[in-house]
């Protein structure tokens, strides 16, 4: 178990590397999902694998978290593991850290009826922290780990996407 | 398994649900990250729980997906799922169908060198698929599917977000 000061130490280590040498934060990650039995999946990021499901009542095994659940999942592990790396910056100590993640949502929108707008209408994160610091300490950490959480502004600012598609590209190799 | 016919048929009886009493489409759903060691998590739902780990490199343990790669995950597997349904109702048959999801960023955010921009910069999502049908048909499917795909909008889409903060809530609710 990483300990806070090993984690502020390897933080101020990383910070050091990408202010001296810029080009080695930029990263680009994949990860992979695979149709298996009827609608669920399985995903592979190259090292873990999970798999993702809906409920019976919309079609799925449920054997798995669905999509949107795997979504708000990332935002609350993206928060609680920056505020974990920030407390432990900061030398906050740090009792109990939970942060719970709710989405409102119209399923009407993905089947397509009329005056539904798709994808998660509002996300509200509350954040549970026992603490003996300064609240105001605490506060401030929370809100610089905010301004740069990945998956967070993610959600809040337009995220350009591209699609590319390749149907039968194996069979067409294979006659190639 | 569920097979095409059951999916077809799971998805009109919930649109036929739904047309009739839209407030039932209206949902709020939750889950909770509970830090457990270092910058490990696990997340839970209240059905499935997946843990979350960080790079050793940045203070984790590397012993699970990252949130970042749990968040893309979520977009393939929305992505991927959607296609399955759409494809099922169109009656379009698939013999294989994967989704992989790219992301762009910058790590810099996340220790805070200033002057960064945070978030994914932009993804790339490429669709492997072999099927018999015609081509134009499937990326028609395609096509209504990534309109109405719910993490895909809220990735393209700003999402309005709303913070609360409870310090020592739980040792005060015990005074």
């Amino acid at each position: 178990m990483a300990k806070p000061a090993e984690i502020k130490a390897a933080m101020e280590r990383t910070k050091k590397i990408f202010s001296e040498r810029p080009s080695k934060g930029r990263a680009t990650k994949s990860t992979t999902a695979e149709m298996v039995d009827g609608i669920h999946c399985r995903i592979t990021d190259g090292e873990f694998t999970m798999i993702a499901d809906l409920p019976k009542a919309m079609g799925g095994d449920n054997i798995g978290p669905s999509p949107g659940s795997l979504a708000r999942a990332g935002l609350a592990a993206c928060l609680t593991g920056g505020y974990a790396m920030y407390f432990a910056a900061r030398d906050i100590p740090v009792d109990h850290l939970s942060v719970e993640v709710t989405a409102d949502i119209d399923y009407g929108s993905f089947h397509g009826l009329d005056g539904t707008t798709a994808g998660f209408q509002e996300l509200c994160y509350t954040v549970n922290v026992d603490s003996p610091a300064d609240p105001a300490d605490i506060l401030a950490a929370i809100e610089v780990n905010d301004a740069g959480s990945i998956v967070l502004n993610s959600f809040t600012k337009p995220v350009p996407a591209t699609r590319d598609v390749r149907i039968n590209q194996q069979q067409q190799d294979a006659g190639e | 398994m569920a097979k095409p016919t059951e999916i077809k048929a799971a998805m009109e009886r919930v649109e036929s649900i739904l047309a009739e009493r839209p407030a039932k489409a209206m949902m709020t759903k939750s889950v909770t990250a509970e830090s457990i060691n270092g910058l490990q998590c696990t997340i839970s739902d209240g059905e499935f729980t997946i843990t979350a780990d960080m790079p050793e490199v940045i203070g984790g343990e590397n012993t699970a997906m990252t949130p970042g790669n749990i968040a893309l995950s979520a977009l393939a597997a929305c992505l991927n799922i959607g296609y399955a349904m759409v494809f099922a109702k169109q009656g379009i048959a698939i013999d294989k169908l994967s989704v992989e999801v790219q992301a762009d960023f910058d790590q810099r955010a996340a220790v805070a060198v200033p002057g960064v921009e945070t978030g994914f910069l932009g993804v790339r999502y490429c669709i492997d698929l072999e099927s018999a049908a015609e081509r134009a048909d499937i990326l028609a499917a395609l096509d209504d599917n990534d309109a109405l795909s719910p993490v895909l909008q809220s990735f393209i889409k700003p999402v309005p977000v709303a913070r609360e903060v409870y310090i020592n809530q739980a040792q005060e609710a015990a005074k």
